[in-house]
């Protein structure tokens, strides 16, 4: 469409079925890209740079959900001068050995090669995740923000679908800007 | 077991005020408010050298009979005087503050007494709903949140967003970290079943006041289930009952007190206009109330009872089988005691820290 040549591209990589209230959000303000991935193991990375080229002329907003985290690490480290600003929904890029879940931790060494500004967002009762992953990412990645969604697991997306939105649409019209809430206090003047 | 003296901080003149909630700021004289803080401060100096191991302190508003509105100012001020006794914040009212200025006040106070804190966090009375303005409806969701919030801040060593249901805040970096690691000793003071799970659930002790020791027991024993069920079994410090005391050297001395102040209409505690209790618990509940016809009314009558009984009251022998009824049938392993009756002066209440530590608390440190 015409009007979507005006607008600004997020990608997301994940399984669909986890974060399809959040993709149905973005698509009222963002051209929404979701590449089709065979697996979300090294090389996955290369898929996503190819499906985004054509369709995104300037640099576009990437979202990893869960074990997909991995593969939009991997492609903001391989093509940083295409990523605006990178959301990580439940990551499990970074995994207490021998824990499930995909462990990549071959990754962690690497965050902090991150260029672009980078929010993690972690369900505050997500038994998943290692404790600690939250505070590496917020300290390895150079310009990182941890956020903690009250009230969802590991399923954010499903759990607290609203609140998720109005974070990652925040953090990716205003990224770091956005510490500073945007709407005023004043309701009684 | 361990006995903890409530710094209540009374005014002196309490026996004076109406029985009504909120106490009218003009019965305030500066002098007399002056002076009956260094009373209760002495108070509690004297409850530590008579082997009290806990001083607790209790946010109440808008009244001069637990004149702490602010609990850890006079937190921080008694814990300068008091060097070893556990100070225990019992507690901030979580729905009414900003849980973030509760955990910097909590944790300041972690290192200034060197780890000394106890904390714990509880909903309030229904009255104090009003003082800060926070719907009586969400006290439970803002409390179930708050702890939640209070412990992140505590433990997480990065700063970091929250998305909450009643609060948001984009940056959390309390300072400074708590002695006590992971975060200092904490319980729950409740007698609701999801906060009662919740304590179960997160380690943390459990809190109960002003009522029979049948219905602590029905409390613990839920709560003492969830804890196996969590895989734990909660210290006796975790087992903390709060109850109003008058100790006298007899019982005939005790009960003849008492029945002065009854026929005084001197109850103890206070009570709201139970057209007031009556729109606040409806609130609670979600319920629709027509406030218009609710406060159209006499503001001086109106009085509901209310007001908790003596939960501990007699000579030291029955007064130390009242409290290891307690510790027997429920588990209770610290008694948080309220000394200053509305009658009594800083004297009596004196005469009171010392009889207990000479003649009931001895005997309470054996079990």
């Amino acid at each position: 469409m015409a009007s979507d040549q005006l607008r600004e591209t997020v990608v997301i990589v994940g399984e669909p079925e986890s974060y399809s209230a959040l993709r149905d959000g973005l698509a009222h303000r963002w051209v929404v890209l979701e590449p089709r991935l065979d697996d979300f193991g090294p090389g996955a990375e290369d898929q996503v740079g190819a499906a985004a080229a054509p369709l995104s002329s300037g640099p576009y907003g990437l979202i990893g959900v869960s074990s997909a985290a991995s593969v939009a690490i991997r492609h903001a480290l391989q093509s940083p001068e295409r990523i605006a600003a990178l959301v990580l929904i439940s990551p499990l890029a970074v995994t207490a050995a021998g824990a499930p879940g995909g462990a990549t931790n071959d990754l962690e060494p690497r965050l902090a090669e991150i260029q672009c500004p980078t929010l993690a967002v972690f369900g505050q009762a997500d038994d998943t995740i290692d404790p600690v992953a939250p505070s590496v990412y917020r300290s390895r990645i150079p310009n990182c923000n941890v956020a903690f969604v009250y009230g969802a697991g590991h399923d954010i997306a499903a759990e607290r679908p609203q609140a998720l939105l109005n974070l990652v649409e925040d953090y990716l019209q205003r990224r770091e800007t956005f510490i500073v809430q945007h709407r005023s206090g004043a309701i009684n003047p | 077991m361990k006995a903890s003296y409530l710094g209540a901080m009374g005014y002196a003149h309490r026996r004076d005020f109406p029985p009504t909630w909120p106490t009218p700021p003009s019965y305030s004289d500066p002098t007399t408010s002056v002076q009956s803080y260094q009373d209760g401060i002495e108070e509690c100096e004297f409850a530590e050298e008579m082997g009290f191991e806990w001083v607790s302190f209790s946010e109440h508003h808008y009244s001069g009979r637990i004149a702490t509105g602010t609990p850890a100012v006079m937190a921080a001020a008694v814990a300068e005087r008091c060097k070893s006794v556990k100070i225990a914040m019992l507690g901030p009212l979580l729905p009414l503050n900003n849980p973030i200025r509760a955990a910097e006040e909590l944790t300041l106070l972690d290192n200034i007494t060197n780890g000394r804190l106890v904390m714990g966090f509880l909903r309030g009375t229904p009255n104090e709903d009003q003082v800060y303005g926070v719907h009586p409806s969400e006290g439970r969701g803002r409390l179930l949140e708050g702890m939640d919030l209070i412990l992140k801040a505590m433990t997480e060593p990065e700063p970091f967003s929250w998305e909450g249901r009643y609060y948001q805040y984009r940056t959390v970096a309390v300072w400074p970290r708590p002695v006590q690691q992971p975060f200092p000793s904490a319980l729950v003071a409740t007698r609701s079943d999801d906060a009662v799970q919740y304590a179960a659930e997160h380690g943390l002790g459990l809190g109960v006041s002003f009522v029979p020791w049948e219905q602590v027991a029905g409390i613990t024993e839920k709560y003492l289930h969830w804890c196996d069920e969590a895989g734990w079994q909660p210290e006796p410090d975790q087992l903390v009952f709060r109850g109003s005391i008058y100790l006298a050297e007899t019982d005939q001395q005790a009960q003849d007190w008492f029945k002065a102040q009854t026929d005084q209409g001197r109850a103890p505690g206070m009570a709201l206009r139970s057209s007031v209790s009556q729109v606040i618990q409806a609130s609670r509940a979600g319920q629709d109330v027509d406030y218009r016809n609710v406060f159209v009314g006499s503001a001086s009558g109106d009085i509901v009872g209310g007001a908790p009984g003596l939960t501990f009251v007699g000579g030291p022998d029955t007064v130390f089988e009242q409290i290891k009824a307690y510790h027997d049938r429920c588990g209770t392993g610290v008694i948080d005691l309220f000394f200053q009756q509305p009658s009594l002066t800083h004297r009596d209440v004196m005469a009171e820290i010392d009889l207990f530590g000479r003649e009931v608390l001895p005997r309470l440190k054996e079990l």
